[in-house]
């Protein structure tokens, strides 16, 4: 094949290979960006007809607003249900990110006065806890997928308190002989606290599995002073340590989730106030729109 | 295990830790089972994630209407609403008149934002804002009260917009998509359309991107070398008030003297600033061309310039037809020659019976060609030497205002004169009819009179048409005819030496009365007197019979008046014009009567029937120029004009007011015009520091045929460096927005 064609040729093969689930993908990012080329055209005309072009993008970023904002109407409505939630929260981050694209042509990442600054705060606020959590919910199954069954969110403080009265029984059940005290003794010294208490705030931000490592490589360690029974128990022992590491890092996960879509709306009264004040002064003090 | 699940619930069981959650949970964050059994177990419900952030949610709304609420309620300042500091020249305005100990000036916070904003103040509500911005900046831009494309109106906007491009141009898809708000009919545009505040205090407000000026000029300029049409007569389209042959003196005379021929020398004024810098069109008589000129303009003026001349007409010749003139000074008795000087003329033109006069001499203005032997030859002499003696009468008699009532009686007797003056205004300029009498001296006039006519105290025989007339100067207390008359010589008038006036015991005055038993005539010398009048001045030249004004040399202000009284009277024949003028009309464009130009495109526009009303909040429409009368279209007479506007005049001093026909005009520094230059950073680049690297001069022009001896200049010599990553080539860099009438008007190039 003619080498200047090689790139063209390559492009075209790549482009044909792509699969339906590849298309549909690339379908939405398309339409955001054609409609975002819209809206600067738009500006762009708006501004050389001598028009005040804030106008024609803040009403085109409010109404994407406004749609953004259906999604939680959408999930508390129980009839009628209009459309899977699935889709309804696929174009939801779609015109998220138009929604960032239309603020860039309607105002500066900083702005001047109090009420602008602080509705680009509350904006960008929005933006990025949806942008955040929109990340963790994209991330977030395949590590809890990694650790252990799906179980409720609910249901994990029942698990611990259950797993950690088995650890407590096993560890009553070695303690009464000799050749399997030391699994007891280790227990009362290393590791009943893990089974008691909650995880510290360093791990519930970012769990990580240091601790689980080094209890388990301590439960090993001990396995020289137990006979066979011993080592049986101390078994089953890490099996409660990393059961109980599971469930630590479900919670851990499960609690971003949650916190970072709750995050999403916790300034949306003050996004709306705002909104609404900056449009009334808008209109009140522009002479030409 | 849970009983239920609450994932929207702010409040869950209290025993939920410990997986021993009752299966209803809390009713409004209380629990169920405690109501229910105040003795039994204690349950205190947790709080979840959804009341914590519904909390969030509802506090941090509060917070924002509360703050929203407090500066809308003034409390906080209408001011912290603004979304964004003023620029420093508007800041400083509402901070200074805050802090300032003018009570009266001081802005109250309430009222800040109405000062530019239209508010539901008494004062503001009506009004539009660009009202309000033109409140102080009208004085800048007066005719921007129209809101029109810069700033044009009328005829001038209609003109505009047919020499420009037109919206015609657009993609389909941009006409969709935008519209332009400039109604051209209605002429409705506002400031802040362009000017942008709020944008902070290092904001230069009359930035402009090259997208707006797009809105209207819809040929989409992409850059300014490929995209901007190309010029067509730029920057020589203004005729001009000097006769300068570029061409003829590089080639010629200074290639004769061996001179350089350097552009800045006659049009660098490194102490002043002009619209485009330093640079001027012509620069002082005494920097550009005295060097060269004073000597060949003092040896045209040597000779003076002769104001009233006694006739020569010889007696004897009439004796022996049967008349006679008494008492005709013996000088002017030998021969019937001369001329009526222009200046004469015009005088005998102002007095009753002087045009009729006028028309019975020789067309050639030569009186030898008078037929003595004819009687109608012999009465127009007779008239003449009657006119003379009536007009030295008069002025000696009346001194500076009998001068300057002649001029007016001259010039209201001219009817095409009075249409060439402001209509505004019916009477002529005072300060310039007052020029043609200043400094002319009545005791020179009485000296002559005395000199040449003090015996003939007598009435006088003038014929059988004119009636006898006695000289009219009296001295107070005294009957005309005695022989104490202030003209006899007698002591005790007021030309005794005695008295401290100028004709007294000075013995160099020439003027001064002889002494006993010696003639006037015999005490001094008899020299050319502009021997010693080597700076101007009055004398009575008695060789020519004359009373004779010697003008100062160039740009002689009494001089200039009448050589003006000249071009405006059209006078055509040669032999009736002042003859020095001819010396000025080589380099002052007098007239169109002595080269074949074309008039300016103001003149010609003035006489399309164009005018312009000026509308200002304060003054009722007021014409400017009123220009449906036929007049003369030459440059000079619509430069007269214009200095002469009594609301231009009021703008400018009077020596400059006084001479501007004769200059070339000089725009105010201040006048906006659509385009624009300044030679200042251009002159710093060694490429450009030669002037003719952009002005060429075209050796194939000739001065008659053309307005401009230089040739156009191109795009291209712009373009070298007015690029975008170079020195720019944004529309504002060398177009203004706001140029108004007088711009529009002044900077308008001649059209073909």
């Amino acid at each position: 094949m003619d080498s200047r064609l090689q790139p063209q040729a390559r492009s075209l093969h790549a482009f044909a290979s792509l699969n339906s689930r590849d298309l549909r993908r690339l379908f939405p990012v398309v339409t955001v960006l054609l409609a975002w080329l819209i809206l600067k055209s738009m500006r762009s005309q708006s501004a050389a007809s001598l028009q005040n072009e804030a106008f024609v993008t803040g009403y085109s970023l409010a109404s994407i607003c406004v749609l953004l904002m259906l999604l939680g109407v959408r999930k508390r409505v129980l009839s009628p249900q209009i459309g899977r939630l699935a889709i309804w929260q696929q174009t939801h981050h779609y015109l998220g990110l138009l929604s960032v694209g239309v603020y860039a042509l309607h105002a500066n990442v900083i702005t001047s006065g109090w009420l602008e600054s602080a509705l680009a705060l509350s904006f960008w606020s929005i933006a990025i806890t949806g942008f955040v959590s929109w990340y963790v919910n994209h991330t977030a199954p395949k590590l809890l997928r990694a650790a252990g069954s799906q179980i409720l969110r609910q249901d994990i403080p029942v698990r611990s308190r259950l797993v950690a009265k088995q650890a407590h029984e096993l560890a009553l059940a070695s303690a009464g002989k000799n050749d399997t005290a030391a699994l007891a003794d280790h227990y009362r010294v290393h590791v009943s606290s893990y089974f008691t208490t909650r995880r510290n705030w360093i791990y519930r931000i970012s769990p990580s599995g240091g601790k689980r490592r080094r209890l388990l490589a301590g439960l090993e360690n001990i396995d020289r002073y137990l006979s066979a029974e011993g080592r049986a128990q101390r078994r089953e022992m890490s099996l409660l340590v990393q059961s109980r590491d599971d469930l630590d890092f479900q919670s851990a996960i499960q609690n971003r989730i949650r916190l970072w879509a709750s995050a999403h709306s916790w300034v949306l009264g003050t996004f709306l106030v705002l909104t609404i004040a900056h449009v009334i002064l808008a209109h009140q003090f522009t002479s030409s729109w | 295990m849970n009983q239920y699940r609450l994932p929207r619930q702010p409040f869950k069981c209290g025993n939920s830790p410990t997986g021993e959650s009752c299966p209803v949970g809390p009713v409004h964050g209380r629990c169920t089972l405690s109501q229910s059994d105040p003795a039994g177990k204690e349950c205190r419900p947790l709080r979840t994630l959804i009341w914590w952030s519904r909390s969030i949610q509802v506090c941090a709304t509060l917070i924002a209407l509360i703050g929203v609420s407090l500066a809308w309620s003034n409390l906080g300042g209408k001011q912290s609403l603004a979304p964004g500091p003023l620029s420093s020249a508007h800041a400083q305005l509402l901070v200074a008149a805050h802090h300032g100990n003018n009570s009266e000036l001081a802005i109250p916070a309430e009222s800040r934002c109405a000062s530019c904003h239209p508010g539901n103040e008494t004062k503001t509500a009506k009004l539009k804002q660009s009202d309000l911005c033109l409140k102080c900046h009208i004085q800048e831009m007066p005719d921007a009260v129209y809101g029109s494309p810069h700033d044009l109106h009328g005829k001038s906007l209609e003109e505009l917009v047919a020499n420009g491009d037109r919206p015609n141009t657009q993609s389909t898809w941009a006409k969709l998509v935008s519209r332009s708000p400039i109604d051209w009919q209605n002429q409705s545009s506002e400031c802040s359309q362009c000017h942008r505040e709020h944008q902070g205090s290092a904001q230069n407000l009359n930035e402009m991107t090259s997208e707006r000026c797009q809105a209207c000029h819809r040929n989409a300029f992409h850059s300014f070398s490929s995209d901007h049409p190309e010029f067509k007569d730029y920057p020589y389209g203004r005729t001009t008030n000097i006769e300068f042959d570029h061409v003829k003196h590089r080639d010629l005379h200074f290639s004769k003297k061996a001179a350089t021929f350097d552009c800045k020398t006659c049009h660098i004024q490194s102490d002043q600033v002009g619209v485009v810098g330093q640079v001027f069109r012509s620069v002082a008589f005494e920097q550009a061309c005295a060097s060269c000129h004073t000597q060949p303009i003092k040896s045209a003026i040597q000779d003076g310039l002769i104001v009233l001349q006694i006739p020569s007409i010889n007696r004897k010749e009439m004796k022996s037809f049967g008349s006679d003139i008494l008492g005709w000074p013996t000088q002017a008795s030998l021969l019937t020659d001369g001329v009526v000087p222009p200046i004469m003329r015009m005088l005998i033109e102002s007095e009753p019976g002087g045009v009729e006069l006028l028309r019975e001499l020789p067309v050639s203005g030569r009186l030898v060609e008078l037929d003595v032997a004819d009687p109608q030859g012999r009465a127009t002499l007779l008239k003449l030497s009657d006119m003379t003696k009536q007009l030295m009468q008069k002025l000696a008699n009346e001194g500076q205002p009998g001068f300057r009532s002649a001029v007016e009686n001259l010039l209201s007797k001219s009817g095409t004169l009075a249409s060439a003056l402001p209509s505004n205004s019916k009477k002529l300029p005072n300060d310039w009819l007052d020029r043609f009498a200043s400094g002319i001296p009545p005791d020179l006039f009485r000296a002559a009179w005395d000199e040449w006519f003090d015996k003939a105290n007598t009435p006088i025989a003038l014929g059988q048409n004119v009636p006898n007339r006695v000289p009219s100067i009296q001295v107070s207390g005294k009957s005309s005819g005695d022989e104490d008359d202030l003209l006899t010589g007698n002591e005790e008038s007021l030309l005794n030496p005695t008295d401290n006036s100028l004709l007294s015991n000075d013995p160099k005055s020439l003027m001064a009365p002889a002494g006993k038993g010696v003639s006037k005539s015999e005490r001094f010398k008899d020299s050319r007197a502009w021997d010693q009048l080597a700076f101007g001045g009055w004398m009575i030249d008695r060789q020519r019979m004359a009373i004779v004004y010697v003008p100062i040399g160039h740009a002689d202000p009494w001089l200039s008046r009448w050589i003006e009284l000249e071009e405006l009277r059209q006078t055509q024949s040669p032999n009736h014009r002042i003859s020095l003028a001819q010396q000025c009309r080589q380099c002052h464009a007098l007239s169109s009567l002595n080269r074949s130009v074309k008039p300016e495109v103001s003149g010609k526009a003035l006489a399309a029937g164009s005018s312009m009303i000026k509308k200002t909040s304060a003054d009722s429409a007021v014409p400017l120029i009123k220009s449906d009368e036929p007049l003369a279209q030459s440059n000079w007479s619509v430069a007269f004009r214009k200095a002469n506007q009594s609301s231009f005049s009021q703008q400018w001093p009077s020596e400059e007011r006084e001479n501007a026909c004769w200059k070339s005009e000089k725009r105010a520094a201040n006048l906006r015009q659509i385009t624009k230059f300044d030679h200042t950073p251009h002159l710093t680049l060694p490429k450009l520091s030669d002037c003719q690297s952009c002005h060429q001069l075209n050796p194939n022009n000739t001065l008659a045929s053309r307005q401009t001896e230089f040739s156009p200049m191109q795009k291209s010599q712009c373009t070298d460096c007015h690029q975008k990553n170079a020195a720019g080539e944004s529309c504002t860099q060398c177009h203004d927005y706001h140029v108004g009438i007088k711009g529009w008007i002044e900077g308008r190039p001649a059209r073909p």
